[in-house]
């Protein structure tokens, strides 16, 4: 009985992948219970992803209002916001935020051809454009194999070399007021 | 059989078993890198975003204005006044590209290169490029493309720089602005822009 123990202890150790377990645990503790609205920010696909301890998203991510390190995280996101995503065969598909700036669709609902690009919209249209007449609200690359929008936009990245700040739809305070959006 | 017969056959073994040679050494060659910044161009584009061969941890990296970047051209986003300028790649950077591409698989690009491009699906890029192989971002540079003529040309050693830079543009990308490729652009959003001079 033992020996049979000792065996299915070890081939459970073998199963587990180091790496999904590291990169869940790299996602912090944030007090809420599992469900939309938590880990503001952080890299949903961490979990939610093949393999991974929670049902697998193909998109997900948050959207903050303005750069902004002094709100809790929660109270930072962009409700309403409109993701436009289209991909390789240009099909266009939208996702929206929630209360705190959270948006997911799952795999199973949403498995769209790489690569794909994205812009976003405001909860009422607004987006910008540059004096070149270029828009402002779009990835400024295509996205090539994840959807787990936390996977390059890393919370709190500053002149990084690998990774890019947290998405924000406006730079400054000032900004998402001159849009039409309170803070 | 006995011990010592165990003894003696594994002295035979090892015996015969050579050394290696001092001078056994595998010489290299690979494309010229006059020209590769326009490959570098392509590869940043099509290849290069964080998530795929912008990647630290990939094989192949490759390093630009909207991917990679080596330590000091970092986007100037500590700053709040003005969008962040993503300044193009430098030649350090376009050098570190050229090394990783090159280091792929040395010993067949040695081959291929002597063969002045011939037979290019011998190399892994070209046929992951291509989608002939397994490749999560599909087929960027399926035969005949632009894509895979700018990497063709790079092997053959004479980089086709006009190509190069057309096949940077990103295809899956179908608007910039509102008045790219007619009105198609125009629907992306619901309402007129706002310029980034009125805020």
């Amino acid at each position: 009985m033992k020996s049979r123990a000792l065996f299915f202890a070890i081939a459970f150790a073998a199963c587990a992948d180091p790496v999904q377990k590291d990169a869940e645990n790299a996602v912090p503790d944030d007090g809420k219970r599992d469900g939309p609205e938590h880990h503001v920010g952080y890299q949903c696909t961490a979990c939610h992803t093949n393999g991974g301890s929670a049902p697998e998203f193909s998109f997900g991510g948050t959207i903050f209002k303005f750069r902004d390190d002094t709100c809790p995280l929660d109270q930072r996101g962009l409700a309403g916001a409109r993701v436009i995503i289209y991909d390789r065969d240009k099909v266009r598909h939208e996702l929206f935020t929630n209360s705190v700036g959270n948006f997911y669709v799952s795999r199973e609902e949403y498995d769209p051809p790489f690569p794909v690009t994205v812009y976003i919209e405001g909860p009422n249209g607004e987006h910008f454009a540059g004096d070149d007449g270029r828009f402002v609200n779009q990835m400024r690359s295509h996205i090539g194999r994840d959807g787990g929008c936390g996977f390059c936009h890393k919370l709190g990245s500053r002149g990084d070399q690998s990774w890019v700040p947290e998405i924000y739809f406006a730079r400054t305070e000032n900004e998402l007021r001159n849009a039409g959006l309170s803070p | 059989m006995s011990r010592m017969r165990w003894v003696v056959f594994a002295a035979i073994v090892i015996a015969c078993a050579s050394p290696p040679q001092r001078d056994e050494r595998v010489t290299t060659i690979a494309p010229n890198d006059n020209g590769f910044k326009d490959v570098s161009v392509f590869l940043v584009h099509q290849c290069g975003s964080l998530d795929c061969h912008g990647s630290r941890f990939r094989s192949m990296r490759v390093y630009g204005s909207v991917g990679l970047r080596l330590a000091g051209n970092t986007p100037g986003d500590t700053s709040s006044s003005g969008r962040e300028q993503l300044s193009q790649a430098t030649p350090d950077e376009i050098r570190q590209s050229y090394l990783s591409v090159v280091g792929l698989e040395p010993e067949i690009l040695s081959d291929v290169t002597r063969e002045r491009g011939a037979n290019p699906e011998r190399l892994t890029l070209i046929r992951k490029a291509r989608g002939a192989e397994n490749h999560k971002g599909y087929n960027l540079a399926p035969p005949g493309s632009r894509g895979d003529t700018c990497l063709l040309s790079f092997l053959r050693g004479a980089v086709d720089s006009q190509t190069c830079q057309d096949a940077a543009e990103l295809e899956a990308s179908p608007c910039l602005s509102s008045s790219d490729k007619g009105s198609e652009c125009a629907g992306i959003f619901r309402t007129s822009p706002k310029p980034s001079s009125s805020m």
